[in-house]
């Protein structure tokens, strides 16, 4: 690549060098000579400048295109630095304007005076004379390019070629004149110079065509601009020295470089001219375009705080911040803050199921607050008295339930009272000044208020529609991030709860007897198998009070905690009263009291009962009690079975004496290998896939299937196994227990 | 198809001076309430006293459904009045008897049985 360049460089250089020949050989710069002969000068001038143009181009600006810039807000200042540059290489191009003044470099015999004495038409200053008109004409082509790197800038290329060829060819037309004039080819009349200035003028125009549109200046910041100013004025000013050097025929420049180069003299003098013009234009609209580059910088802010909110709002579904309610809400107060460039935010989120609560206040509410760069009593005042800040001619009672009534936003645009809303608190960062003028957005749910997102501005009036519709989009993506983060917390309360259920379990784990009783004559062996659900099954191995085994099963009514609960207060209570009554009848009979005296008696449905079953196993024999429970089933060593039901009430129910009178405490009569089963409803309710229920009888049968069994564990584990596979799958919808107790042969 | 309700509980227009309550369907833990709600309006609000409940369509009956009844039986008696049952199927009558509600509740194998017992009374 450098080496094409230096190619191009050399075959510029080379065709001006044949110019230098030409010079020396047919022309001593005395006079103006021939058209022809200009015009061929012209062209060999002309086409040593294109294979510059092309070396420059190659060499400096391909690689500087802005396609480089990844930065969008380089990228908008990128025209300022190119404007920045482009003073520095006007300053040069200036300095070789003037360098043959600064060294008396001239054609005039009268000024002979200075270092530099040339003698008109002698060698060295030929010479002289073609090397400054190189370099001038060199720098003359890197001016245009940069120039035209400038002009291209946000533009289409397409008009801005159209509008560069309009102003080359106004140009060319304006230069070929000039020489043709100068070399007496046209006549120096009146029309010719009125033709002349008016194609001149319309370079002018073209000029100012050029510097019309400035598709880069609006989108630049006002500290851009500022920046830009000066480099424009400057850039205009040395545009103006170089036309002044170039085109004032007092200076010997333009003596020097109208000898040397007549066309291409008059297209710099054009070019020049047109710069000023178009920096002067630069500088205008920057100075008048000062005051709306806020606007830019809002728009600006607005896009960046836009695109955050875009990323935030996708960034939040999968981020930590949904664990962390309240650090998400300031998240937000902070972001609704800075998209509206506000100088206070905050926000306040009502807690969900609480329908018929009212919108703030009660003490038991739960409601999420943030407040970003205000304090809580100054939000608070606001929010609930705006006090001087009328809307459209009507007074607002109170913000917060203004949105809550109407569920849309809200602009104050001005207060009129001096009431001072922030308190002038140190721990407070806004200074003592007065909020002038608020917006409010609902944060919404399912079109239910539930909260509000507000801003405020010192300023009067500081906001406008599109505050409005950045804050509103805002809000949407808030109260769903707010509402997913709820639901995340509601998840894990569940969780939370789920955990307490699973201790209840353990609970009712624990309350249920691991070992079993050494009963003399007997062998014993229970098992209880929970419902999904905790419920309410119970089976207790406990002592009289003359010392006899008391064996009991029981069923609480209802499900969940609080049946577990129920439970173990009614195991308490029978585990107490055991030891201390005289028999099972007065034992259930405390029972029952203890547990009436204790429920909560204004709902009925609170109302449980507990069913229990009590086996007393005293020297007199085996007596069983039963309080609602299902019956005892005594199966005998011949293969015959029945089932105990003596009368009695469920306990919890009804008061004495109602549930003494109704309990019948019968003896069973039991011998060597008979077997006693009590058990829940669970068992006997249990339903194959059909639907049908287990019943007593298919019980029964089961246990008299398995009655060669030798141990009472086996018996049970087995019972239990045929109850489970006429269910088919093995699950309960109750809690079912099966208490199995098998007479030894010796008694 | 018109999905049936799982439980209804309806006042049945009767001749005599008791009133008569159908009840039909799954009287569980979950419809219990309504069922509260029903006997509370019929008890407290229009102050009816002599009741008759007809189980002939009742399905099934929960522990909560029972004690609905319970919550309310002494109120009812202490306003002079009782709450007789009906028409119980056998399962459920079998329940019933299991936690000893024969020795609170008087059961009527019919609803004018139940109807005639309180024109007998008085």
């Amino acid at each position: 690549m450098r080496t094409r360049a230096l190619f191009y460089i050399v075959f510029g250089w080379l065709i001006l060098s044949a110019l230098l020949v030409l010079d020396l050989v047919a022309h001593s710069y005395t006079a103006i000579q021939g058209a022809v002969l200009e015009l061929i000068r012209a062209g060999l001038q002309g086409s040593a400048m294109l294979w510059f143009a092309r070396a420059l181009e190659v060499l400096f600006f391909r690689t500087s295109s802005i396609s480089n810039v990844e930065d969008v807000r380089r990228a908008a200042s990128w025209p300022v630095r190119l404007v920045e540059r482009f003073s520095f290489v006007l300053a040069v191009s200036v300095l070789f304007a003037f360098t043959p003044y600064l060294f008396h470099l001239s054609l005039q015999p009268i000024t002979t005076s200075g270092p530099f004495k040339i003698e008109p038409g002698a060698f060295s200053t030929v010479i002289s004379i073609d090397i400054l008109g190189f370099l001038w004409l060199t720098m003359l082509v890197v001016v245009l390019l940069s120039f035209w790197q400038i002009a291209l800038v946000r533009q289409a290329p397409r008009f801005a070629r159209r509008r560069f060829i309009g102003w080359a060819a106004a140009v060319g037309i304006v230069s070929l004149l000039s020489l043709w004039r100068m070399e007496n080819v046209i006549p120096r009349n009146a029309i010719i110079s009125t033709v002349i200035w008016g194609i001149a003028i319309l370079m002018g125009v073209a000029a100012l065509l050029l510097g019309y549109r400035l598709p880069w200046l609006p989108h630049l910041t006002r500290e851009e601009k500022r920046r830009l100013l000066p480099f424009a004025a400057l850039n205009s000013t040395i545009a103006l020295a170089a036309l002044f050097a170039y085109g004032t025929e007092r200076l010997s420049a333009d003596m020097l470089f109208e000898r040397y180069a007549l066309l291409w003299h008059t297209v710099a003098i054009a070019s020049f001219a047109t710069l000023a013009i178009y920096f002067a234009l630069v500088f205008f609209s920057t100075l008048f375009t000062l005051s709306s580059s806020e606007l830019v910088e809002r728009k600006s802010a607005e896009v960046q705080s836009l695109a955050r909110l875009t990323r935030f709002s996708s960034d939040i579904l999968s981020s930590e911040l949904l664990l962390d309610l309240p650090q998400l809400a300031e998240q937000i107060t902070t972001l609704a803050a800075e998209a509206t460039e506000s100088d206070c935010a905050w926000l306040e989120l009502r807690s969900t199921d609480r329908n018929n609560a009212r919108y703030v206040g009660t003490n038991g509410e739960d409601i999420i607050r943030s407040y970003s760069h205000i304090g809580e009593h100054a939000a608070e005042r606001i929010m609930e008295e705006a006090e001087g800040f009328p809307d459209a001619g009507r007074q607002i009672a109170s913000p917060r339930e203004e949105l809550a009534r109407t569920g849309k936003p809200l602009v104050l645009r001005r207060r009129i009272s001096s009431r001072q809303y922030l308190l002038p608190s140190a721990e407070e960062s806004l200074d003592n000044k007065e909020l002038h003028s608020m917006v409010a957005v609902p944060l919404l749910r399912n079109e239910e208020v539930r909260g509000g997102l507000y801003v405020a501005k010192h300023r009067e009036d500081g906001f406008d529609d599109d505050d409005l519709t950045v804050l509103t989009a805002f809000s949407d993506v808030a109260s769903l991030a707010l509402e997913t983060a709820r639901l995340v917390q509601d998840s894990i309360e569940k969780q939370k709860f789920d955990g307490e259920l699973r201790a209840a379990r353990v609970m009712q784990k624990s309350l249920l007897p691991e070992r079993f009783p050494n009963v003399p004559g007997f062998e014993i062996y229970a098992i209880s198998i929970p419902a999904y659900d905790v419920g309410g099954d119970y089976y207790d191995f406990s002592t009289m009070w003359d010392g006899s085994p008391l064996i009991a099963i029981g069923d609480v009514s209802g499900k969940g905690i609080s049946a577990s609960l129920y439970m173990a207060e009614t195991k308490g209570i029978v585990q107490a009263l055991a030891p201390v009554m005289a028999n099972m009848t007065e034992l259930l009979d405390g029972t029952n009291t203890a547990l009436l005296h204790n429920s909560p008696s204004s709902t009925s449905l609170r109302r449980s009962f507990v069913t229990l079953g009590l086996l007393s196993m005293s020297k007199k024999g085996v007596h069983y009690v039963r309080a609602g429970h299902t019956p005892l089933l005594h199966v005998r060593s011949d293969g015959t079975y029945r089932f105990l039901q003596p009368r009695g009430m469920a306990v919890g129910l009804i008061r004495e004496p109602l549930f003494s009178d109704a309990l019948e405490e019968v003896l069973v009569d039991v011998h060597p290998k008979d077997v006693l089963v009590l058990f829940s409803d669970g068992i006997t309710d249990a339903r194959n896939p059909s639907g049908e229920a287990l019943g007593y009888q298919r019980l029964a049968s089961f246990v008299l299937q398995h009655l060669h069994i030798g141990s009472a564990r086996d018996l049970t584990l087995q019972t239990l196994a045929s109850v489970a596979d006429f269910t088919n799958s093995g699950n309960f919808d109750d809690d079912a227990t099966l208490v199995v107790m098998r007479c030894l042969e010796h008694m | 198809m018109e999905q049936t309700p799982r439980f209804s509980v309806t006042e049945v227009p009767s001749a005599g001076r008791a009133t008569v309550i159908a009840l039909a369907g799954q009287l569980d833990a979950h419809t219990a309430s309504e069922f509260e709600r029903f006997l509370e309006r019929i008890v407290r609000d229009e102050g009816k006293r002599q009741l008759v409940l007809d189980f002939d369509a009742l399905e099934y009956i929960s522990s909560a459904g029972l004690g609905v009844l319970m919550g309310l039986i002494e109120e009812v008696r202490a306003g002079g009045g009782d709450m007789k049952l009906a028409a119980l199927p056998e399962k459920i009558f079998h329940v019933l008897d299991l936690l000893g509600f024969p020795m609170v509740f008087q059961i009527f194998s019919g609803v004018q049985d139940a109807e005639l017992a309180f024109e007998e009374r008085l």
